[in-house]
């Protein structure tokens, strides 16, 4: 009975994966790469953008929410609320400041907003929105965005003369630093596209789509959200360390 | 033109520098607006508490050190006034027997003075008894003498066996 099943489901994966991947990509992961561009203001862009957006204008939303209403209303001995925010917020300046020090009320903001956004962004895929990183754009802009970061806070530090003679000795710094952007990308849209081509394919099949996903979305989802924000933010804050150092 | 040129481009996987470039635009506006609305805010309440905390740590240090001083200055005129009790209770002690030894002394002194009046007195009224005891004697002897003889005695005889008798009373 149960070497019936496993071989069932075997020659279910094989035929799955011949499905995808044999002559090319199959539909659903081709769409999931490629999905049909939608119209932003007259442009044709990847629909993981308005969920880009759609998260921004939330995340500021409940900025506004928080800053009228939770803020003002903060008490010496935190509870709740505060709580978390304290905890959230102090976490982030802590690992900013005591590595970076005056670059950490920069770089501070900076990483808690790519570590929430980030997580969200992946996090909307449990409620069957397509994931903000679903597109390679916005992974290159958070890496390129970095980029500038680390950038801007070696030049603060070390001056534009300063920040260039570590190319002098080595050339093969530049392409060190050429690389962090796209490391940073690619890792983001690597795993975070994975999970979402695997949940894709798992519900593209009924026999798959029933009580699978529910597990397989927490590793590929839940872990992934908070893998991936966590680990671009421990990034983030060693690169500029880097530089400014 | 180069919008659009830029935002047509076909590249594979999608990539799009436009949309690169809308991205980079919408993740800056989110670190700006959550770095004003929210991370600042907090970071600022949190500072400030921190720093409310670092002054009453610092005051209650501060009283603290001050109430060490002052528990040392009590410590120290306790202790002198445990000396001068002490102090205070030897001297008094020394007063105390040194009025002790005078009480005693005068009372020796009124006892003996008493004593030698007294002796005084004692030996004062023995003469007396003594005189007394001889006058009455003396009358005795001359009554008994003139009833045994019978006769006028005269003064001499009287004062023959008087004397005779006073002698041999006082021996």
């Amino acid at each position: 009975m149960y070497s019936m099943l496993s071989g069932k489901f075997a020659d279910f994966l094989r035929n799955q994966y011949r499905e995808a991947f044999s002559g090319g990509m199959s539909d659903k992961v081709s769409e999931a790469l490629e999905p049909e561009l939608v119209n932003l203001f007259g442009l044709k862009v990847n629909p993981s953008m308005f969920t880009a957006f759609g998260l921004t204008v939330f995340i500021l939303l409940v900025c506004v929410i928080v800053r009228i209403f939770i803020i003002p209303k903060f008490q010496k001995r935190p509870k709740g609320m505060q709580i978390v925010l304290e905890g959230i917020v102090g976490y982030f300046d802590r690992s900013a400041t005591s590595e970076l020090h005056r670059h950490g009320s920069f770089v501070g903001p900076y990483v808690f907003t790519a570590a929430a956004f980030i997580a969200l962004g992946t996090l909307v895929e449990l409620i069957g929105i397509r994931p903000a990183f679903g597109s390679i754009n916005a992974c290159f802009a958070f890496g390129f965005t970095t980029f500038l970061v680390i950038n801007i806070c070696g030049i603060r530090e070390k001056k534009l003369w300063g920040r260039a003679k570590r190319y002098v000795p080595n050339i093969i710094n530049i392409l060190t630093d050429i690389s962090v952007p796209f490391s940073l990308s690619l890792r983001l849209f690597g795993s975070i596209m994975s999970g979402f081509i695997i949940t894709e394919l798992l519900y593209a099949q009924l026999f798959t789509s029933i009580v699978l996903p529910a597990f397989v979305a927490v590793i590929t989802t839940l872990f992934h959200a908070a893998i991936q924000s966590y680990l671009f933010a421990t990034l983030t804050v060693m690169f500029v360390r880097e530089a400014v150092e | 033109m180069t919008s659009t040129l830029l935002a047509e481009t076909t590249l594979p996987l999608g990539l799009n520098f436009f949309e690169i470039l809308l991205e980079m635009f919408n993740l800056a506006i989110l670190v700006v607006g959550v770095r004003f609305l929210l991370y600042k805010p907090v970071k600022k309440y949190m500072e400030k508490r921190s720093e409310e905390y670092k002054k009453a740590e610092e005051e209650s240090e501060q009283k603290r050190k001050e109430a060490e001083d002052l528990k040392l200055q009590y410590e120290k005129v306790l202790e002198e006034s445990r000396q001068n009790a002490i102090t205070c209770s030897k001297e008094a002690t020394a007063s105390a027997m040194i009025q002790a030894e005078e009480i005693v002394e005068n009372a020796k002194t009124e006892a003996e003075r008493i004593l030698q009046k007294a002796e005084e007195e004692l030996s004062h009224k023995e003469l007396m008894q003594k005189e007394e005891l001889s006058n009455s004697v003396s009358e005795l002897a001359l009554d008994m003498a003139s009833k045994i003889l019978q006769r006028e005695i005269k003064t001499e005889d009287n004062d023959i066996v008087i004397n005779n008798l006073i002698e041999r009373w006082k021996n």
